[in-house]
């Protein structure tokens, strides 16, 4: 490139059209061509900005923001091949270029240890494929869960049926001791027939299609209390449930949550003379919990981890009854709404039930 | 209570067990003393539109409340269901779906093909012994039919 002295003697650069010989034609070549590449090097990192944020759940997220900046900073270098057609800013392009150089580099470099993970992604036709083996293995629990519910119940019917048969024909004749195993067999039968009604209304949940709309769950929750008031009239429990913000939810399913939480909270204080549960929530980290408290039997905190499996139960079936589905129905119910249960409890001194709901409707 | 002479009731069950505790429920409210029992949904549909002679059509003896469990062999009970409320003669006749399923698409089925009552058989026996019975009371005593 030639250098010109202007006036001074300190020696300054000529524009990159100097060189052209400010030949109009060759100027509008170069200028339309790096107009067009400069405007398809920004528009790329657009759309890729703009589908990262829509998509945050696709993997490597973060590939997809360093490919936007070096494809932007290459748009700015042929931007730069603009100005200096008549700024001879050749140090200021110079060092846009070296950014642009060290934003290609990083992206191969970080780009190159990743393919290896890329190519293990499943395939549209993988998850397609997965999918339909899902579909599947739940048609077949389907199958299964009708089996249990038909087949399983009617030798129960027949066990406890006839047992009752043999009490109602032949009762005088047997002793007090034949009488007492005969109502072992019935108990035992109807204890079962309650496992296997749990069991469905479990495997049922994940059936049906979740309903949600907006919830006054404290309104729910004193129809609850008023309901399990009325089935135990002898009792005396205290009752407080605290203003309650509003949930977002299936109204039956949610129901069922407080159901069982409340019911156990009077199971477990069942004895107490001050029985008192509380019903409340506390708001923070842009979240409501709602709790459940009661001032009973509790647990130790070395089997939470048990608490909510199926058929799991931290107390004997003579100290309170359940079939220990309760919790499980709850901890699947909240999970279906994206909500997360937990406990905390210490031996004779209560137990308290915490769960989250969305405050607003589901985007999915 | 006395009760007219020509009670009636077709129970289509299957498991020997269950025609027996039924039969016993119903006894116990003195509603047995005409039950005929289908074994399969094959014998069910014989007994209305059976092409051979049915000793109990010839004499011309028409149930008065079918009890039909939904699971049974050869034909099902939902197959029956669609049968008996889509034949002129037999659409009149009340059908009580008395079966284990709890399982809600099998109550939704047998609505949908006219069903009158949905009973899920419980397990236990005073439960069952009360549900039959209060079906058969109903059917056979208060529910008046197009004759």
């Amino acid at each position: 490139m030639d250098v010109v002295t202007q006036g001074s003697s300190a020696p300054s650069f000529l524009p990159h059209g100097y060189c052209y010989l400010w030949n109009p034609a060759l100027l509008g070549l170069h200028l339309a061509s790096d107009s067009i590449i400069a405007l398809a090097y920004y528009s790329i990192p657009l759309g890729l900005v703009w589908f990262v944020r829509r998509r945050q759940d696709v993997p490597f997220n973060w590939m997809f923001w360093l490919f936007a900046l070096f494809i932007a900073g290459c748009g700015t270098t042929h931007v730069m091949e603009i100005w200096t057609l008549w700024h001879p800013s050749y140090w200021v392009a110079g060092v846009i270029k070296a950014g642009t150089a060290l934003a290609s580099i990083g992206t191969a470099a970080m780009m190159i240890p990743l393919l290896p993970r890329a190519v293990k992604l499943p395939s549209a036709e993988q998850l397609e494929f997965a999918n339909r083996e899902l579909t599947a293995v739940n048609r077949e629990l389907e199958t299964f869960s009708y089996s249990v519910s038909h087949d399983l119940r009617a030798p129960l019917r027949a066990v406890d049926g006839f047992a009752r048969a043999l009490a109602e024909d032949y009762g005088p004749t047997l002793d007090a001791e034949a009488q007492r195993l005969l109502g072992v067999i019935q108990t035992n039968a109807r204890r079962m027939g309650l496992l296997i009604d749990d069991l469905l209304s479990l495997s049922r949940l994940g059936r049906k299609s979740l309903e949600a709309e907006p919830l006054d769950l404290a309104g729910m929750a004193r129809a609850v209390v008023a309901e399990l008031a009325s089935a135990e009239p002898g009792r005396k429990v205290q009752v407080d449930i605290g203003p309650l913000p509003q949930a977002y939810g299936d109204r039956g399913l949610v129901h069922q949550v407080l159901v069982n939480l409340i019911g156990n909270a009077f199971k477990f204080t069942r004895g107490r003379p001050d029985a008192r549960v509380e019903i409340g929530a506390r708001t923070g980290d842009g979240e409501t919990e709602y709790y459940v408290r009661d001032n009973g039997a509790g647990f130790d905190m070395q089997y939470a981890k048990k608490l909510f499996g199926v058929f799991q139960r931290l107390h004997r079936a003579d100290e309170f009854d359940g079939t220990g589905v309760g919790l499980a129905l709850v901890q699947r119910i909240v999970h279906r709404h994206g909500g997360r249960v937990w406990a905390d409890a210490r031996v004779n001194q209560g137990a308290t039930f915490s769960f989250t709901l969305p405050s607003r409707r589901m985007s999915a | 209570m006395s009760l007219p002479p020509e009670v009636e009731i077709l129970l289509v069950e299957d498991s020997a067990d269950d025609v027996e505790l039924t039969l016993r429920a119903l006894k116990a409210r003195n509603l047995a003393n005409q039950v005929f029992v289908a074994r399969d949904g094959a014998e069910a549909l014989e007994f209305f539109f059976g092409e051979h002679a049915h000793p109990l059509r010839e004499f011309g003896v028409t149930p008065r409340v079918i009890l039909l469990d939904l699971k049974l062999p050869k034909v099902d009970g939902l197959e029956v269901l669609k049968r008996l409320k889509s034949d002129e003669r037999t659409r009149s006749l009340p059908v009580v779906v008395l079966t284990s399923s709890r399982e809600e698409p099998d109550i939704a089925a047998a609505y949908r093909l006219g069903a009158n009552s949905y009973i899920v058989k419980p397990v236990d026996f005073e439960a069952f012994a009360r549900a039959v019975s209060e079906v058969g009371l109903y059917w056979l005593l208060l529910n008046e039919q197009p004759r």
